[in-house]
């Protein structure tokens, strides 16, 4: 006969002695514990803005092993297993990655949706993009230039109105954008800078005090990155800006959440913007949006 | 069934519509597919009630703007088949045109 340990209560009992504070990504509220020292160091470092004075709803537990010289580790949210790799780097960009999964999948009390945010003078700009729009590039650019930073990543909203609650996660910035912010590389250790995979890069680096308290929305830019074409900058009816947004939301909408989304777009300026340089870009959106 | 100008064609009744500025976002929250309805489009989209063809409807258009009535028909046209083809309209089947003759 076979007994079943509780994977959690094997973790529980392990040394996992490098642990990182308490955060939320906006529903998602959790900690991360680790015996890897570098590592554990490393995601305490990259999650920090999202410290939070919360009781944690969820562990993560990331477990190092060698044998015969070789290590592996093992990522664990709760008892289920998510990650068994011999990579370090892996290890640290996957338990990033499900940390903004969960954000997602767990905001059912808010509406949430695919875009970065940056504010200026009290208001919000929403920057809605799928992945390789040039979202991050671009609010990477103008919180360094001087707007304040909510998210590079996904917006949500105080239940009932345009206010944009601060995701201030770490900029992901990936491989092409990197030589753009070159002077913001964070320093990790080497074998977790892996030159394939995207750079997290706290939001003090790119400007220290960066980080925004909530705003409402004022204005919407909806980016497209066109390599070798012209910046442009061109303004949109609010109605296909509700419909392009609408497309942006990470789950499906029913009637009430698309009112409550018309709410949002009724008191902002919208804009269509395709990004060919980022300076360009930038210059755009604070002398004829934000201004 | 394509549409033509004696077609009563009506907006899909389960579909959500919000205007701002004299345009209508409309989502189906079946697909999750949203769409943007321009103002002249807009216009169009109240006057469907499943009653009113589309040709009458050219009409009152062409006859309110001073335009063309045959011009007017053909961009109404245009429209209602490609609002259709987004799945926004509901309007009868012509049988005629799917069944197989009878024996």
């Amino acid at each position: 006969m076979t007994s079943h340990r509780d994977p959690l209560a094997v973790l529980d009992a392990m040394a996992l002695e490098h642990r990182t504070a308490p955060a939320a990504a906006i529903d998602w509220t959790f900690e991360v514990r680790t015996n890897d020292a570098a590592l554990g160091a490393a995601l305490a470092a990259v999650l920090q803005p999202l410290t939070a004075e919360v009781t944690p709803s969820g562990t993560y537990s990331v477990v190092r092993t060698t044998h015969a010289g070789l290590a592996r580790y093992r990522l664990y949210r709760d008892a289920l297993r998510l990650l068994d790799c011999d990579e370090a780097a892996r290890t640290f960009h996957h338990l990033l990655w499900d940390v903004n999964q969960q954000a997602f999948r767990r905001s059912t009390r808010t509406m949430v949706l695919h875009a970065a945010a940056a504010t200026w003078h009290g208001g919000a700009l929403l920057l809605p993009g799928e992945s390789g729009s040039g979202k991050t590039t671009l609010v990477a650019g103008l919180v360094e230039r001087g707007m304040g930073y909510l998210t590079d990543e996904a917006v949500s909203f105080e239940p009932g109105t345009a206010l944009v609650r601060p995701f201030p996660k770490a900029l992901s910035l990936k491989p092409g954008a990197r030589r753009l912010f070159s002077r913001a590389r964070p320093t990790v250790p080497t074998e977790l800078d892996a030159h394939d995979r995207p750079w997290h890069v706290v939001p003090d680096a790119i400007r220290p005090g960066a980080v925004a308290a909530t705003a409402p929305v004022r204005w919407i830019v909806l980016p497209r990155y066109a390599d070798g074409a012209t910046t442009t900058l061109e303004p949109m009816p609010r109605a296909a800006c509700l419909a392009a947004l609408a497309g942006h939301a990470v789950s499906a909408l029913d009637r009430d959440r698309f009112a409550a989304l018309r709410e949002v777009v009724r008191g902002a300026s919208c804009h269509r913007l395709v990004v060919a340089d980022l300076d360009d870009a930038c210059q755009l959106v604070l002398e004829r949006v934000v201004s | 069934m394509k549409l033509e100008a004696r077609s009563t064609p009506l907006p899909w009744p389960t579909l959500a519509v919000e205007e701002l500025d004299g345009e209508l976002a409309v989502l189906d929250e079946v697909t999750g597919g949203a769409h943007h309805l321009n103002a002249a489009a807009t216009i169009v989209w109240r006057l469907l009630d499943g009653t009113t063809s589309l040709g009458a409807i050219a009409e009152a258009i062409a006859t309110a703007a001073n335009d063309e009535p045959r011009h007017v028909l053909d961009e109404i046209l245009a429209l209602a088949r490609d609002l259709d083809a987004r799945g926004l309209l509901a309007h009868d089947v012509d049988q005629a045109a799917v069944e197989p003759p009878g024996p």
